[in-house]
């Protein structure tokens, strides 16, 4: 896995952050996961084709979804209902998109499909059988990570 | 059942303003200022016209939120949702609309570009319109509706339309 889709989707997740929720996002250590990832409370996965293919995966805790869609609407969020996953799925989906015009700089040309959020953490989602590298991320209201499941596709 | 209280409010010579006076759940007042506002400082771009609009449509979104994630039921809440929602859409054609001629008015070399993504995006709504008319006005697609408005607007004010602001300036200088 490049170092070119690391920073992408670090510095779209920072810059997302910055703007929607006012918030600094740091970067842990990367892991190297083999193709099984334990769904998280809140997950948005995003697939990608083009020069790049594969999907992204995005897990969020409980609070941290309730946190970020009362930063966004100035409300109190009680429970993940559909308007708070719809904005957690937008967000992941903005973030993606920005990393891909970051990619695009690399000469990388992708698309991504709309997002799909899979509430609950009782589902341990498979992706790829190839392997994938996980970035934990942190902010003031708490921990998430993207996992990136890509492969080169470029001799299409 | 809710009952809503708007107020007019005539702000320029073609500009018509509703500002909500209050929301009533069996006759309780239960509006709170506060937490209808989405506006932030930073969203400003410098332009009075345009910044105003956009805080009366991310106060209009505010209001269509809060009915639509307000504790009642479905069914009780319904028309109340309806009209904070048609409150809202009108706005939003009426802001892209006026963002645009004002775009013009100052030459912005960006014009075209911006009115594509007004344009996808008003189609977009659409969409969902179209969705609601032919009966499938539930809870759920009212909510991933207004989720995509907050995410949508936050983004395109906090960052497309914060490059007319930065021409504007540059322009003075
Ligand atoms: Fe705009």
């Amino acid at each position: 896995m490049k170092a070119e889709y690391i920073n992408s989707f670090y510095i779209a997740t920072q810059d997302v952050f910055q703007l929607m929720l006012d918030l600094n996002v740091a970067r842990g250590d990367i892991k190297v996961l083999e193709g099984m990832v334990s769904g998280k409370d809140a997950n948005v996965v995003l697939g990608v084709t083009g020069d790049l293919k594969g999907t992204i995966l995005f897990g969020f805790s409980n609070n941290m979804t309730l946190e970020m869609v009362k930063i966004m609407s100035g409300m109190e969020m009680k429970k993940i209902d559909n308007f708070v996953s719809s904005a957690l799925g937008e967000v992941a989906n903005i973030i993606g998109g920005n990393a891909l015009t970051n990619l695009s700089t690399y000469d990388y040309a992708c698309d991504i499909a709309p997002p799909q959020v899979i509430i609950g953490k009782h589902e341990s989602i498979s992706l790829a059988n190839e392997r994938a590298i996980q970035i934990p991320l942190k902010t003031d209201i708490g921990e998430f990570d993207i996992s990136l499941f890509l492969s080169e596709n470029k001799n299409s | 059942m809710l009952k809503i209280i708007f107020k007019r409010r005539l702000f320029s010579k073609n500009m018509l303003f509703y500002d909500i006076l209050g929301v009533k759940k069996q006759g309780e007042n239960i509006w709170k200022e506060g937490i209808f506002m989405m506006w932030k400082e930073k969203y400003k771009i410098g332009v009075e016209r345009i910044d105003e609009q956009h805080k009366e449509l991310f106060k209009r979104l505010s209001n269509f939120i809060q009915i639509v994630q307000d504790d009642i039921p479905w069914k009780e809440k319904l028309d109340s949702v309806k009209e904070t929602m048609a409150f809202m859409q009108q706005y939003v054609e009426y802001h892209f609309d006026d963002e645009e001629k004002y775009q013009k008015e100052i030459n912005y070399p960006d014009i075209e570009l911006h009115k594509e993504i007004h344009a996808k995006f008003k189609q977009e709504i659409y969409d969902y319109v179209q969705i609601f008319e032919q009966g499938e006005f539930t809870e759920e697609k009212v909510q991933e509706f207004s989720a995509k408005l907050m995410t949508w607007l936050i983004m395109h004010v906090g960052k497309m339309d914060q490059k007319i602001g930065e021409y504007v300036r540059e322009k003075g200088e």
